[in-house]
C-alpha cells in the first residue's frame, strides 16, 4: 500500500487517547504525523518542566494545559488534523461521553489503578472497539523486551513486568518506544478495519 | 484439563474445571492489578469467583503497572 493510500485511509478515522503525558503525547505526535484524521485527547494536567524528559512538549509550553499544548504542537506539524483537546481527569462515567465517537482507543495513562478502571470501563461500554495498552516500559535497555499481544479487542504493548520506581524511572526511550508501538498498532488496525468492508460500514460513529 | 493461559498452553490435571479466582491463586497471582478475559471477554473482578473456565479455553491475565 502506497503512502498516499494510507494517509487517505487514516484520514477518516478518530484515535481517542485517554492521557497526554509521555505514552499519550509521543503517540498522538506519530499518528499526527501519519495523517489520522480526528485526535481525542483527554489529560486534566499542566505541562511541568519536568515533563519534557520524555513527553512530547517545549519549555514555552510550561504552565499550558498539556492537551492545548499539544494541539499547538500537533496542528504546527500537521493541520489536516482535527484535535478535540479536554482539559478533564477521565472518570468511570465520563468515559461514555468522551470516547464514544473513537474507532480506537489507546489508554496512555501513569498510573497502574487509571489504566485498570479505564480499561475496564471500556471493555464495559465498547467491548466492539479495538483498544490499545501500555504496560511495562520503566527504565532502559531491553528494547527487545517491548512486546505485543492480542487478548479479543484489546492489544498490550510492553514488556508487562518493569514497574516505574524511584530506581526505575520512566525515560524517554523506552516510553517513546512504547507509544510508538501503540501508534503503530493503532494505524494496523485502522488499515485493517478500512480494508474489511463489513467492519467499515459498522463501525460506531 | 487443557487451558491456553497467555498464549500458552497449560495442563491442570487436578482439574476438570476451575474458577478464574482458583487459577489465579493456583498460578500465585495476587497483583492486585490484573485484568482477566476469558475467551477474549473481560471477566469483573466481582465475577472471578463465580466464572468457571473450562477445558479448552483461552484465558489472558494482563498485569497492570505504572508508568507511561
Amino acid at each position: 500500500m502506497d503512502r498516499e493510500t494510507i494517509r487517505t485511509i487514516l484520514s477518516h478515522f478518530t484515535v481517542g487517547i485517554g492521557g497526554a503525558g509521555g505514552l499519550g503525547s509521543n503517540c498522538a505526535v506519530a499518528l499526527a504525523r501519519s495523517n489520522i484524521g480526528t485526535l481525542i485527547i483527554v489529560d486534566f494536567d499542566t505541562v511541568s518542566e519536568a515533563n519534557l524528559d520524555r513527553q512530547y512538549f517545549f519549555l514555552p509550553q510550561v504552565g499550558q494545559p498539556k492537551v492545548a499544548a499539544l494541539k499547538d504542537t500537533i496542528n504546527t506539524i500537521n493541520p489536516n488534523v482535527t484535535v478535540q483537546p479536554f482539559i478533564e481527569r477521565v472518570t468511570r462515567d465520563s468515559i461514555a461521553r468522551l470516547f464514544a465517537s473513537c474507532d480506537i482507543i489507546v489508554e496512555a495513562f501513569d498510573s497502574a489503578e487509571t489504566k485498570l478502571m479505564f480499561l475496564e470501563t471500556c471493555m464495559q461500554l465498547f467491548p466492539e472497539k479495538p483498544l490499545i495498552t501500555a504496560t511495562g516500559l520503566a527504565g532502559y535497555g531491553n528494547s527487545t523486551g517491548m512486546k505485543v499481544r492480542t487478548s479479543g479487542n484489546l492489544i498490550i504493548i510492553g514488556d508487562e513486568s518493569a514497574e516505574v520506581s524511584p530506581d526505575n524511572p520512566p525515560l524517554a526511550p523506552r516510553v517513546g518506544i512504547a507509544a510508538a508501538m501503540q501508534a503503530n498498532e493503532a494505524i494496523a488496525k485502522l488499515v485493517e478495519i478500512y480494508s474489511n468492508e463489513e467492519t467499515y460500514a459498522h463501525r460506531i460513529k | 484439563m487443557r487451558i491456553v493461559l497467555n498464549n500458552e498452553t497449560i495442563e491442570l490435571p487436578e482439574h476438570t474445571e476451575i474458577s478464574v479466582k482458583d487459577l489465579l491463586d493456583y498460578k500465585q497471582w495476587s497483583f492486585p492489578l490484573i485484568i482477566v478475559k476469558r475467551n477474549g471477554n473481560l471477566i469483573q473482578r466481582n465475577e472471578w469467583a463465580r466464572t468457571i473456565i473450562h477445558d479448552g479455553d483461552t484465558v489472558d491475565a494482563i498485569h497492570l503497572v505504572s508508568g507511561g
